[in-house]
């Protein structure tokens, strides 16, 4: 460990290193230093898959496995991209696809982190500026602390951006989707629709439908009209009529300012909640998109 | 020079809390008797809170709460050489450790110690350290390796 380039591997991440007497060092610095640690850690977590095939049908396998890489590795490929994404200590690429096989830990640069469900795929779209992801099929609960928007999730029914910051994401094979947000607030967009889902709300996505209307998971959680969703029926109700009778209900609660009008809301105007949005009873307002 | 766009509410502050918690423990623990860690971290957190409006944005909380941390460990010093007067001060700037290797540790530059800290003592490996601090990881490479070898020759001036 001349080099300071050339880290031993425990130093870095715990895999064993070619020097296990220097291993056995860092071992006894953790045991003993370990006793000041505030908060204790589960250990990496490297769990094998369980295999249930006969040794014969595993024999073929690899077998025709060998085969398939020996021709695959020959195929010009381009470099991977390392991201500052991890898991499990290891730096994950850009456009690779990753599934899970047990529950785990994906750390978000550092800016938060991604707890998946077992049988999840993914992808890194963007990361530098923005912190980009698809995930292509399953679960994960997010929990993100970045500016609105820098962390996005793209799937095949909606996007869904960031607005700070935890909340679930389940994907089906289908592409159809739902976020359920638990502290802060997630932005649905797709087929040219969006939805505002705050804590304690929902909305379910599918390939080509806008996201559903927020709603709230604990439908028991309120009494009467529910704000958040009358005002998305103002401008998202299907029809002129449906739109004025949300303006009309959220209006003589909540006075908008004047130049929040009826017929704003009649011709389906998006851009009138940002104005409305400090009457309501809807917390700090939110970060809106540019050129909402 | 204007803060936050939004107040941040008490379970947001809470997330906050529950991520970067290891990292202010890591520096505490790097430049503090153990037992003063605690109530220190406490106020780390207290401070921030109600200072939360003047940060700039939330993606800056690890290095500016880091930040805040340090010096709560440094007003820490300055209230002990005031209270012992001048005579005493060079020998009250040695943390009154026994452990002789957190001793050892806490005498590290401030860089190595606290990312030592986070390996040794949280239990973090380089990648996690990279990400909790916003440090590269070829700096995290480099502070853990400068550090390990600063410690092994100032262990054997102990031993």
């Amino acid at each position: 460990m001349n080099d300071e380039r050339e880290i031993s591997p425990y130093l870095w991440d715990r895999t064993p290193s070619r020097d296990p007497v220097e291993d056995a060092e860092f071992l006894r610095l953790e045991a003993h230093l370990g006793q000041y640690r505030r908060i204790a850690r589960p250990p990496v977590q490297i769990k094998p898959t369980p295999r249930h095939w006969s040794k014969y049908l595993v024999l073929a396998a690899s077998l025709t496995l060998v085969a398939v890489l020996s021709w695959w590795e020959l195929r010009p490929k381009p470099a991977p991209i390392p991201t500052a994404w991890t898991r499990n200590g290891q730096q994950l690429n850009l456009k690779e696809e990753y599934k899970t096989t047990s529950e785990e830990t994906v750390e978000v640069a550092s800016i938060g982190r991604l707890r998946f469900q077992p049988g999840s795929r993914f992808r890194i779209l963007e990361s530098a500026q923005d912190e980009v992801m698809e995930l292509l099929e399953g679960n994960f609960d997010a929990l993100i602390i970045a500016d609105p928007y820098r962390f996005r999730v793209v799937t095949a029914g909606a996007r869904l951006d960031d607005l700070g910051c935890a909340y679930e994401v389940s994907v089906n094979k289908q592409g159809a989707g739902r976020v359920e947000v638990s502290l802060g607030w997630v932005r649905a967009h797709g087929a040219g629709a969006d939805s505002f889902i705050a804590q304690g709300y929902e909305s379910i996505f599918r390939p080509g439908q806008p996201p559903s209307e927020p709603r709230r998971v604990d439908a028991n959680a309120t009494n009467g009209e529910d704000v958040l969703v009358t005002l998305h029926q103002v401008w998202r109700g299907k029809s002129e009529l449906e739109r004025r009778r949300a303006f009309r209900t959220l209006a003589k609660q909540y006075p908008p300012p004047a130049s929040v009008t009826e017929a704003r809301a009649a011709r389906g105007d998006r851009s009138l909640v940002k104005e409305w949005w400090p009457a309501l009873p809807l917390g700090n307002p939110i970060a809106f998109p540019e050129n909402f | 020079m204007t803060g936050l766009a939004r107040q941040i509410s008490t379970a947001e502050f809470g997330v906050l809390y529950e991520r970067f918690s290891p990292y202010v423990h890591a520096i505490l623990i790097a430049k503090l008797p153990p037992a003063q860690v605690e109530d220190i971290q406490q106020d780390v957190f207290a401070d921030a809170w109600h200072k939360i409006e003047q940060l700039q944005s939330l993606e800056t909380f690890g290095p500016w709460i880091a930040a805040i941390a340090r010096n709560k460990a440094a007003d820490f010093y300055r209230r002990r050489m005031r209270s012992i007067g001048l005579e005493e001060v060079k020998e009250a700037s040695v943390p009154p450790v026994q452990d002789p290797i957190l001793a050892a540790l806490q005498r590290l530059p401030e860089a190595y110690q606290e990312t030592l800290s986070l390996r040794f003592i949280e239990g973090l490996t380089g990648p996690e350290i990279a990400a909790l601090t916003g440090l590269t990881h070829g700096s995290v490479r480099v502070n853990l390796t400068r550090g390990v070898k600063m410690l092994r020759e100032i262990m054997g001036v102990v031993v």
